[in-house]
């Protein structure tokens, strides 16, 4: 009784399984062959990839548009936000299996818009529609790539200088506006126990940094021709000379090994005088109510931002350029397109600087006066940085090489082999100039 | 009596068994043998081969993301010596694969003898010690950035507290110091996987051996060096093995410790062609410096496993 009880069962279940797998059998290879989903797979859906940002609230407030773009048009929606540090890996992966997200986060840098030229979605009909709705684009003429739109510069965190007012004022120090000026308080800050920071290691940060010195000084690593490599000057010699001056008088040598975060653990850990730094750090410290150790006052009270600091030969800074695209293999191509028009429009765009309170800057002339720029006089010199910055590869343009020379870290080697003792000064200039021109001629092959 | 490692090979060929193929048509053993080894074949096609054919051709063409690219020949490896970024690489992975390696020899050697002797709570401690080698790489690196991070370092806090250093100690920040400590995180996360398998060694030599030596008045150093060693060398050169494989390999702890910085003193193979072909998008370049050692270390790989088949177990 049992025996058949249970055998019988068993034999209808493994009959049952044979049947229903061969059944999906066929109809996997059915849909394989035809190459189109069933029916029911069919739902429209848009899927976007982009990096987790530093003020959290941004990424919220893109996910709520995402999902109200995705309510109105009855699209179902898919926001996946990774590590910035891991979106170029990301990128490289769908590229090469040409499948992923239908829109991405590009950057930082205008480069992914040569390294990926053939794998983008033109966007010339969009880009020019939002520049009209938003007061035009910033400097237009620097995203145009093989004179075409295949990238929207989406937002840009300007490089202030973040400073601790409480002890500047205790070392006598006001209005600082040079390099030099900043050389001088960071001696005497380092004397106290609170040293200038900026990053000399492998970091987008000191890429940011390095460069903007290198510019002030009058020096570039390539020319407007985008195909000179112009790194071995008297002009770059002196730059570098200057950041040899500042690591050894005025820093700690832990700028060696800092990332993209260390220096805002630097100012808001009460150590570091100043910092080179987008506005990130003064907000985390508003939002985690940070204090100056040992005291009960809160630690944003005493951050102010500067303006990024002069050179002798002016003011340049530059910025993680951040970009959005949508792949050429994008399933839904138009309804990403779509959404990047919604998301564009200057009510929606408005909403989401408020939330990332200006940390997100747009590249478009009307949101650089956005409101959130003079609600806090702490961001009163923001718009004069967004002013000054220029894409990396100034003054060439952006080209895959330009973007590589940022990815292996070329310029803050080459400072901080020199600042460290580790070569010479004309071994340092030649190193990096060996470096570049073997990444421009390979890219010219 | 001398017993040799090929000796043990338990797939002796059964002899006059009729051929399995009869006429073209394959029997039924046959047919099965077939479909149980099918789905292990076409794993090991589709996840082993394939990429690994796939990175071969990569290294010898001018692929870069997104493209196939044409064939170049050995271009890509004649050109990484023109790049100092790359000899560094190769010094820095020289200098990590041999001080880890022979760092978890001698002390995965000597945990191991300790394993061995111990008798109270034996598998909870040994269960204890392969902690490192369980916990994700990338996790468990991250508490160890944590520790040697300049600001909250706990590890200079410590040192400081203890008076045994007036000032932090640049543990990243300084290139040696980095190459130090992403060698003592390798060797850390690699030392049980040298442990328990050479305890797995010591346990299966007879005792009979250290009981007769000991007749004949041999101490520790000389029934270790005249008894364990000799018996474990087949062990441990596969052990070697695998390790030099997996530490000559490795990114984890070099990705999330220093990035290969500063100024690329700790980069090697893995990370800096993860630089070139991911970040860089040069695919070919990076495939050539991922697969730069490979014909070396087959030739390694093929010479060890000759000797270890050749090595006499039992004198």
């Amino acid at each position: 009784m049992a025996t058949s009880s249970i055998g019988q069962p068993r034999r209808q279940r493994r009959r049952q399984f044979l049947r229903t797998a061969a059944g999906s059998a066929a109809g996997l290879a059915g849909v394989l062959a035809s190459r189109q989903p069933p029916a029911y797979a069919q739902a429209r859906e848009l899927t976007f990839l982009t990096v987790a940002s530093f003020v959290p609230e941004t990424d919220k407030e893109l996910k709520r548009q995402l999902e109200e773009w995705g309510a109105l048009n009855k699209v179902k929606v898919r926001l996946d936000i990774i590590a910035h540090l891991q979106l170029q890996a990301k990128k490289a992966a769908e590229v090469q299996a040409r499948s992923g997200h239908d829109l991405t986060a590009l950057g930082p840098g205008l480069g992914d818009a040569e390294l990926y030229f053939d794998h983008l979605v033109g966007l010339n009909d969009v880009a020019a529609e939002i520049g009209r709705k938003n007061g035009g684009w910033l400097n237009p003429d620097d995203y145009l790539i093989r004179g075409t739109w295949t990238l929207l510069p989406w937002w840009q965190p300007p490089f202030p200088m973040a400073v601790r007012t409480d002890l500047l004022k205790k070392l006598g120090e006001e209005n600082p506006d040079t390099w030099e000026d900043w050389l001088r308080i960071g001696k005497k800050g380092k004397a106290i126990g609170h040293p200038f920071g900026i990053a000399l290691g492998h970091s987008g940060d000191a890429n940011v940094t390095l460069l903007s010195i290198l510019w002030s000084y009058g020096g570039s690593y390539v020319a407007k021709d985008g195909e000179t490599v112009t790194i071995n000057s008297p002009e770059t010699r002196e730059a570098m000379e200057f950041v040899k001056r500042l690591y050894t008088e005025a820093m700690d040598p832990e700028v060696l090994a800092w990332d993209d975060a260390s220096n805002n653990r630097c100012l808001n850990a009460g150590k570091c005088i100043g910092i080179h730094n987008p506005i990130s750090a003064f907000e985390s410290a508003k939002k985690d109510k940070v204090r100056v150790p040992g005291t009960q006052q809160p630690i944003a009270e005493v951050i102010d931002h500067l303006n990024t600091p002069r050179g002798p030969k002016g003011r340049k800074a530059t910025t993680g350029f951040w970009c959005v695209g949508i792949w050429n293999f994008a399933k839904n191509a138009e309804l990403a397109k779509d959404f990047l028009r919604f998301h564009f429009r200057p009510e929606n765009l408005d909403k989401w600087v408020e939330a990332g309170h200006g940390f997100n800057m747009p590249f478009l002339n009307n949101l650089t006066r956005h409101p959130v720029y003079e609600s806090d006089p702490q961001y009163r010199h923001i718009p004069d940085v967004a002013k000054v910055t220029v894409p990396p590869s100034w003054p060439g343009p952006t080209t895959a090489a330009s973007q590589q020379v940022l990815d292996l870290y070329i310029i803050p080697d080459m400072f901080a082999q020199y600042a460290t003792g580790r070569m010479t000064l004309d071994q340092a200039i030649s190193w990096g100039e060996k470096e570049i021109t073997e990444i421009y001629r390979r890219r010219r092959t | 009596m001398t017993l040799k490692t090929a000796d043990l090979d338990l797939a002796v060929p059964v002899t006059g068994e009729a051929p399995c193929r009869r006429a073209g048509v394959l029997t039924r053993e046959s047919r099965t043998a077939y479909a149980f080894i099918a789905p292990a074949f076409f794993l090991l096609t589709f996840l082993v081969a394939y990429p690994f054919v796939l990175s071969v051709w990569f290294s010898l063409s001018d692929a870069r993301v997104g493209t196939t690219g044409s064939f170049v020949g050995l271009g890509n490896f004649g050109r990484l010596f023109s790049s100092s970024i790359f000899v560094q690489t190769l010094q820095n992975s020289i200098l990590f694969t041999a001080a880890a390696l022979t760092a978890k020899i001698v002390l995965g050697m000597a945990l191991a003898l300790l394993l061995f002797r111990i008798k109270h709570f034996k598998r909870l401690i040994r269960g204890a010690v392969l902690l490192p080698f369980i916990v994700p790489t990338a996790l468990s690196t991250l508490v160890w950035w944590w520790m040697f991070e300049p600001l909250y370092s706990v590890v200079n806090w410590t040192l400081k507290s203890l008076r045994l250093a007036d000032h932090d100690i640049p543990w990243l920040p300084d290139p040696y110091l980095a190459m130090f400590v992403v060698i003592l995180v390798n060797v850390w996360r690699g030392l049980p996987f040298f442990a328990i398998t050479l305890l797995a060694g010591l346990v299966a030599i007879p005792r009979e051996l250290y009981e007769a030596a000991e007749a004949d008045g041999a101490g520790p150093v000389g029934r270790f060096w005249h008894i364990t060693l000799p018996l474990l060398t087949p062990v441990l050169a596969v052990v070697i093995l695998f390790s030099a494989i997996f530490t000559l390999s490795d990114f984890n702890i070099v990705y999330v410790l220093t990035k290969g910085g500063p100024m690329n003193m700790t980069h090697l193979f893995a990370t800096y062609s993860f630089a070139l072909g991911l970040q860089g998008g040069e695919i070919g370049q990076g495939a050539a410096v991922s697969l730069f050692l490979f014909p070396i270390l087959l030739a390694v790989v093929f010479l060890q496993l000759r000797l270890v088949r050749k090595a006499a177990l039992y004198e």
